[in-house]
């Protein structure tokens, strides 16, 4: 099973650090999800992992090799990026020109992904709109066939129908090459049920990494009235609360002991609420792992 | 089957060079004859010269050196290439561009020079020659191999200059962009002759006159123009060797 495992990583901008001793690793065979707040060092961790740019200190390794320079490291990795690396050509030159750089890119399923999102062709690479080229970005990528596949905001500018046939086209590429695929995004809601591992990032520094079904165990939530919510949460350990009209919602750590009361209704914990609840509550104290 | 990491970036950088050499060659061969066609309608039996070939090629050279690297390395760094091949590519178009555009040049020029009533003679021939040499410039095989070697070295200088420039200038800020594109030019047509009317008068005269005798040999020019390209060669290099991808890179207008 490949790794990629990023040692003690520190990025350091002049006075800035985007990262900051992370470490932690990634294998194939799963779908990641990288989140982060603005800021928090999630397309920083992804130049450092496609050797775009190089880490002020700490390792990123591929299988034991540094992925600097090496090129053998490097055409196992891909990942698209915030701005567009393509010169100006059409679409379809794009898909063509990568075909050469990309020993593994399948053309046919470039042009089958691209057929379903209804992707001009023949439209410059430049032109195409911000939704457009977050398609193409993706359709390049995924087509790439690397082991280790990294989206950035992959559904940036999508709408609906695009944002659910790119999910399929996930599942459906993750079934046949099950690789390691990472997904870094804003919208944590619709992509959750993908993801069946997370990494959290936060001010440059790794917050949480475990897999989905451990981090949503870690609690549950209690809906109800404000003042049954209340009554309940009193003594119990709470990530956060959410209040919706008269009802409020509270995510409690822990799981429940016994069934819920008439007036409250227990339910999972949410991946969104409790990345909100950890990124404020490490804002709040101010320290990280 | 493997395939060579060396493969694609030479294919980019050698496919556009093609692309782009096409437009400006055919241009270059198209301007004389549009002299012929314009002298003939309007001045017929006027005679004319045009000597801009081998200049042309070698600002050529420089351009292409300034604006070949940004595209090819960031489809480079997408397509998952080490720095040091995508610059190893870019060197071997380089250089193969300087070497090639001698003899092409040479050929333009000798049958440009073929039009009725034209007077198209090498540059190098007006530089290194005789009258003889002026006047029948393609008689003489060693000559002309001399001429393109010169060619080539001046290119190769050029070219790796502008690549230099072009590496350095993707690294640096916006502003200190915008202060070397000052700089370059104060530098060279003030500072220096500023800087030269400090030194006493013998001198410069000794450096100017070493300078020129070297010019004066064909064979010099070009070794000169040669080790100065492989230095800038190597300050591009080290330019490069550690650069990092823009963030945003914006969209370029160059052909693809």
């Amino acid at each position: 099973m490949s790794q990629l495992t990023y040692e003690h990583v520190t990025m350091q901008f002049q006075d800035v650090t985007a990262l900051e001793n992370v470490s932690f690793t990634l294998e194939s065979g799963h779908i990641y999800g990288l989140l982060g707040r603005n800021g928090a060092g999630k397309s920083t961790l992804l130049s450092l992992s496609a050797g775009w740019r190089r880490q002020t200190s700490g390792r990123v390794l591929l299988d034991g090799e540094p992925v600097w320079e090496n090129a053998a490291a490097l055409r196992r990795i891909v990942c698209t990026s915030d701005g567009n690396l393509f010169p100006s050509m059409t679409v379809e030159k794009g898909m063509r020109w990568y075909a050469r750089y990309r020993p593994d890119f399948s053309m046919d399923e470039a042009l089958d992904m691209a057929g379903r999102f209804e992707l001009p062709l023949r439209s410059k690479i430049q032109s195409l709109s911000t939704g457009y080229g977050t398609i193409f970005k993706m359709i390049v990528a995924l087509a790439s066939n690397a082991p280790f596949t990294f989206l950035d905001e992959p559904i940036l500018g999508l709408d609906a129908n695009h944002r659910d046939l790119f999910y399929r086209l996930v599942v459906e590429h993750f079934a046949h090459n099950p690789r390691c695929i990472v997904i870094s995004t804003h919208l944590i809601e619709e992509c959750a049920a993908l993801l069946d591992h997370v990494v959290v990032l936060h001010r440059g520094r790794l917050l949480l990494d475990e897999d989905t079904e451990q981090t949503l165990s870690r609690g549950y939530s209690v809906t109800g009235p404000a003042a049954a919510v209340a009554a309940y949460a009193a003594g119990r350990s709470v990530y956060g609360e959410q209040n919706l009209g008269g009802m409020t919602t509270a995510y409690l750590e822990g799981r429940p002991e016994g069934p819920a009361p008439s007036n409250l209704e227990f339910g999972r914990l949410d991946l969104q609420q409790l990345f909100i609840q950890l990124t404020n509550d490490s804002e709040r104290r101010g320290n990280t792992k | 089957m493997k395939r060579s990491v060396w493969k694609a970036p030479l294919a980019y950088q050698f496919r556009n060079l093609l692309f782009s050499g096409l437009i400006v060659w055919g241009i270059l061969i198209l301007l004389p004859v549009l002299f012929f066609l314009g002298l003939s309608l309007f001045e017929p039996g006027e005679e004319f010269s045009y000597g801009g070939t081998e200049t042309a090629s070698m600002i050529f050279c420089f351009v292409w050196g300034c604006t070949s690297w940004r595209d090819a390395f960031h489809l480079g760094l997408a397509g998952g290439v080490p720095r040091r091949v995508l610059y190893g590519s870019a060197l071997a178009c380089v250089a193969a561009m300087s070497i090639l555009f001698a003899p092409i040049s040479l050929l333009v020029t000798f049958l440009t020079g073929q039009l009725p009533t034209s007077d198209i003679v090498p540059m190098f021939a007006y530089i290194y020659g005789g009258k003889a040499q002026i006047a029948a410039p393609y008689a003489d095989i060693n000559f002309l191999l001399q001429g393109m070697v010169w060619q080539a070295g001046i290119s190769l200088f050029l070219s790796c200059a502008g690549l230099f420039l072009g590496c350095l200038y993707y690294r640096i800020s916006r502003w200190l962009r915008i202060l070397l594109t000052i700089a370059i030019p104060v530098m060279l047509f003030v500072g220096v002759p500023t800087l030269l009317s400090f030194l006493p008068r013998d001198g410069v005269q000794e450096l100017i006159r070493a300078a020129l005798s070297m010019l004066e040999n064909s064979w010099l020019t070009a070794g000169l123009c040669a080790v100065l390209g492989a230095l800038f060669a190597v300050f591009g290099w080290i330019s490069t060797r550690n650069a990092a991808l823009m963030r945003n890179p914006q969209p370029s207008a160059s052909a693809g």
